[in-house]
């Protein structure tokens, strides 16, 4: 007891010198290592000094320490060795030394074991094994630990290797399942992460079982990696220890997750500025991807390359294939024989490409290497050559592979060697949560999801059915190009899609395409988010949004095109970004223009007519022939909006909910809706302040809206119709129903019930603490796009409650709501309002715009729902 | 400092412990314990006579985290104990005032 200070305070000085250093950026790689042998050497001695020299035994560093890099934050793997029995005098002394570690706040992963112990569990578990491959000796018995070790890798004969490669493999692919995951993509993970240090331990763990040498130098001597993959490993291996150490440092403790405020910190700390690539954040992201993207590649050719080396049959042979040109199918991988034909004539390499798509093959490890030595003689002739483009467009246009060797193209820089404007959106980070792939990833994922969409049309998807009839081949060509050049202009500064499309019409003309091709293409980026935005955006019933597409679009091939490109685009941009709800409103909003374009004239429908029908069908559908005389009393006095966008069904329940509120303060009813939505109806006599009031109630309940129409009628009574998501507990919705219900009743007989239910769900919980990039506010006040309505759009990150506040201070302002839309794109809130004054006219004047605006911000800089 | 308590079904435990100790919890605490929620038991037939389960069998758990691994360990848990059916169990968080570690005498975090 009395010598365990002594053991460890050294340890402990040195831990304290290391984390003072990585105040400022290390060289990683380096300070790990240095850390980690001085650390050893100072265990070494501490341990030596009471314990005599004795035989049969050894300290042995393993897992981290063992590979002699490691963070102040890092775990201490050791490993007390010993022949058969345990020394006396080293269970004390293992017992005082592994105490004063864990009294000095070291975290230690330790064992004592035999040597026959070791061999079993290192052969049922494979963590363990990898975690012992590499070990070092602290102290003890040289000996011993020699012979240990020899005889340790002596074990892996070509059976034991063979398993051993298998399960590396098995690992390795696991892990990168895990990992790849989508919030792993923008949180990744510094050591298990795809592309992180654990791919680099996996190819030392391979070189210290096959060459009982775990360093590049060794594997680089073996071919199973190019000099070049080296010096990319050598760098990102020092880059990714330098992020790991200032990321211990910042957040200090072993936190390997680069979570969002991490991120912020350790660009910093890291001498990444805001400029050319963006935000200091995005600089340093797209640095990251850019390390952990070579990363990945290289370990999963260097395990090809291990794997091919140690077939067991070697001199029996794949079928092989010789196909047109220097390239050779051997089972179904492509290789290119003769690299260099490629340089006496370029166009071969989108041949090459051109081949793998057609014979399905996978391309060889060492295709990366050929086609980048060889991508200097490709240049202006080739892009322009009608060979290469139309070779080009056969890949683009396979739905089976073009995703697969499009990302080979992009991966081995021939991509962007045949369009250059692609080099630009490389690595391009997009610092949200709601976008999830890098640009250059997110492109490929659109012509894949592309294909999907066009696919799913073969199963009679409404929009998509008369896909086939409607688009011509050239124009699908052009579809698919305009779906990988969509966002081509990416952070190149505001209205990507402008820049976009003139950036288009110089590759349409280097690609030799008709004017008319290219008028499409220029058409179909400059207008890609069309669809999304109005839909999202606009009343889909008022009729100018609708005919303003209509008008853009022009005729129905192109509105099908779009309306493919917007499902492609949304789909591949996140899993939040595409949900039932968006489906639906652009499926509403293509059906709308469809119909218009159809017509082929864009007057507006005689609306008292169809306001006539639809009155007809009301009364069809009473069973009281008695009611008749009321109910088309009632219904001369509704709103053409009204009518218009109402069901009939709909409209009847609401005339019987207005006729049961007689004795009461309020009618509700929920009715599920698609997918998880429902559809809620607030009947009820109007005040000031009705609509922030039944907002603040339903998200008091945890309920998230989607929508709101918000109808009033001539006697004083208003029809409050809101689409609702999140319904906390599915089984058993009716309890919810009736507590909301219950909660409007109290709220309208007194006020101070509201804020008393807000209060107790503003109460900040323990369990948020997630900060997501935030970018700024923004109000936009538009009365040009309704000819009745002002249109208020509010852009905010999402908080609780915001809804809530915002909705308050246009009630304080005497602005009435006639209609929101809110759609909640990951973080980022857009809420569309469609508002009046009191008497119902538009706003219409420059002060009003400015005290709104200034209003409205000043309410969503007061931070969070805590206040 | 934060105590966890969460009471779950039987079968989720290997999972959560998983879950828990990839995240690198210090330690926990693992009882075999009785109980009903909404539930409310279940009724079943033995020989012919029908018969009110009063009390299900659960699994509780209790950690003990410091506050900045609260939220991803209750998500954790959530996560893994989740089946979606009635009877899935609850997570109850307590404020932990202070904890001592009897050997050394170390109190607060360190001594979790």
């Amino acid at each position: 007891m009395v010598i365990r200070p002594n053991f460890t305070r050294k340890l402990k000085g040195l831990r304290d010198h290391f984390i003072e250093e990585c105040r400022t950026d290390v060289p990683g790689l380096l300070a790990a290592r240095t850390y980690s042998s001085n650390f050893r050497n100072a265990l070494g001695s501490a341990f030596d000094e009471h314990s005599a020299p004795g035989q049969g035994w050894a300290l042995v560093a393993v897992g981290g320490l063992g590979r002699g890099e490691i963070s102040f934050a890092s775990d201490i793997d050791l490993l007390f060795l010993y022949r058969k029995r345990i020394p006396p005098f080293l269970s004390d002394l293992v017992h005082d030394l592994v105490y004063g570690l864990w009294d000095s706040g070291f975290e230690v992963g330790h064992a004592t074991a035999s040597v026959s112990m070791v061999r079993n569990m290192v052969q049922s578990d494979f963590s363990i094994l990898t975690n012992y491959l590499e070990s070092r000796l602290v102290t003890g018995d040289a000996e011993f630990f020699d012979e240990w070790k020899r005889s340790f890798l002596k074990q892996f004969g070509n059976p034991n290797r063979r398993r051993f490669l298998r399960n590396l493999t098995a690992y390795r692919e696991s892990r990168l399942r895990q990992y790849g995951e989508s919030p792993y993509l923008l949180e990744p993970n510094v050591k298990d992460g795809v592309g992180a240090l654990r791919d680099l331990h996996t190819i030392r763990w391979a070189g210290m079982v096959y060459l009982h040498d775990p360093s590049l130098e060794a594997v680089l001597s073996n071919d199973w990696l190019m000099p070049e993959e080296k010096l990319w490993l050598d760098q990102s291996y020092d880059f990714l220890w330098r992020v790991r150490l200032q990321l211990h440092q910042s957040s200090e403790r072993r936190q390997d997750r680069l979570l969002f405020p991490d991120q912020e910190q350790v660009a910093a700390r890291m001498g990444c500025m805001a400029g050319t690539e963006g935000s200091s954040v995005e600089a340093f992201m797209r640095l990251y991807y850019r390390n952990t993207s070579r990363v990945r590649r290289t370990t999963s050719f260097f395990l090809e390359r291990l794997e091919e080396s140690q077939r067991r049959f070697r001199g029996f042979r794949l079928r092989r294939r010789i196909m047109p040109g220097p390239f050779l199918l051997e089972g179904k991988h492509l290789y290119i024989m003769e690299p260099e034909w490629m340089k006496k004539n370029p166009l071969l390499l989108m041949r090459f490409f051109w081949q793998a798509t057609r014979s399905r093959a996978h391309f060889h490890h060492n295709t990366g290497k050929m086609i980048r030595e060889n991508l200097g003689g490709f240049g202006e002739r080739e892009r322009r050559h009608p060979e290469v483009v139309n070779q080009f467009f056969d890949i683009l246009l396979d739905g089976r592979d073009s995703f697969r060797v499009l990302k080979t193209m992009l991966e081995t820089h021939f991509l962007q060697a045949f369009i250059p404007e692609f080099a630009a959106v490389r690595y391009r980070v997009q610092n949200d949560v709601y976008h999830l792939y890098t640009v250059d990833e997110h492109l490929l994922r659109t012509v894949r999801e592309l294909h999907q969409v066009e696919a799913g049309g073969a199963d009679d998807e409404e929009p998509l059915k008369s896909a086939p009839k409607l688009i011509s081949p050239e124009e699908r060509r052009i579809l698919y190009l305009a779906a990988l050049l969509h966002d081509i202009a990416k952070g190149r500064g505001t209205d990507h899609s402008m820049r976009g499309a003139a950036m288009a019409g110089e590759i349409a003309a280097r690609m030799g395409l008709s004017d008319t091709q290219r008028d499409l293409l220029c058409f179909l980026i400059e207008h890609h988010l069309i669809l999304a935005e109005t839909a999202l955006k606009r009343d889909l019933m008022d009729e100018k949004p609708v005919s303003r597409c209509a008008v853009t679009i022009k005729n129905r091939q192109r509105l099908l095109m779009l309306y493919m490109l917007t499902v492609a685009d949304s789909r591949a941009t996140g899993t939040e970004a595409w949900n039932t709800w968006k489906a639906s409103l652009v499926r509403e909003l293509f059906f709308k223009v469809d119909r218009l374009l159809q017509r082929a004239d864009l007057e507006p429908e005689d609306t008292e007519a169809r306001a006539g029908q639809i009155q007809e069908r009301v009364l069809a559908l009473l069973s009281v022939p008695a009611e008749r005389e009321r109910l088309t009393a009632w219904m001369d006095k509704l709103s053409f909006r009204y009518l218009l966008s109402q069901d009939p069904h709909d409209i009847l329940k609401h005339y019987e909910m207005e006729k049961e509120l007689a004795g009461r303060s309020v009618c509700f009813k929920a009715e599920p809706f698609e997918g998880e939505m429902w559809q809620t109806t607030v009947v009820t006599r109007d005040r000031p302040g009705l609509f922030a009031l039944i907002t603040g109630v339903l998200w008091a309940r945890g309920l998230n809206i989607l929508s709101a129409d918000i109808y009033t009628r001539e006697a004083g009574v208003v029809c409050d119709i809101l689409r609702v998501e999140r319904i906390a507990d599915p089984l058993r919705p009716d309890e919810l129903w009736g507590r909301v219900e219950t909660d409007l009743v109290r709220a309208l007989a007194d006020s101070s019930y509201l804020d008393e239910i807000l209060q107790n769900k503003r109460r900040p919980s323990v369990l948020e603490v997630k900060c997501n990039p935030r970018k700024e506010d923004r109000v936009i006040i538009d009365e040009e796009a309704s000819d009745f309505y002002t249109l208020i759009e509010v852009y905010t990150w999402d908080r609780p409650g915001v809804l809530h506040r915002i909705t308050n201070v246009l009630f304080e302002l005497d602005i009435t709501i006639q209609l929101a839309k809110i759609s909640t794109p990951g973080a980022q809130v857009a809420d569309i309002f469609y508002v009046t004054d009191l008497s119902g006219e538009k706003l219409m004047s420059r002060d009003r715009h400015e005290q709104l605006r200034e209003k409205l911000l000043e309410c969503l800089s007061v931070d969070s729902g805590l206040d | 400092m934060k105590k966890i308590e969460a009471v779950i079904k039987p079968f989720r435990l290997d999972d959560v412990k998983e879950k828990l100790t990839d995240l690198g919890i210090k330690g926990m605490t693992v009882s075999e314990v009785k109980g009903f929620g909404r539930q409310k038991g279940h009724t079943e037939v033995y020989r012919g006579a029908e018969y009110v389960v009063d009390f299900l069998p659960k699994i509780k758990i209790e950690v003990v985290v410091p506050d900045w691994q609260l939220p991803e360990i209750v998500a954790a848990i959530r996560e893994s104990a989740i089946t979606g059916k009635i009877g899935d169990g609850k997570i109850f968080v307590i404020p932990v005032e202070e904890c001592i570690r009897i050997r050394t005498g170390e109190t607060g975090e360190e001594a979790l």
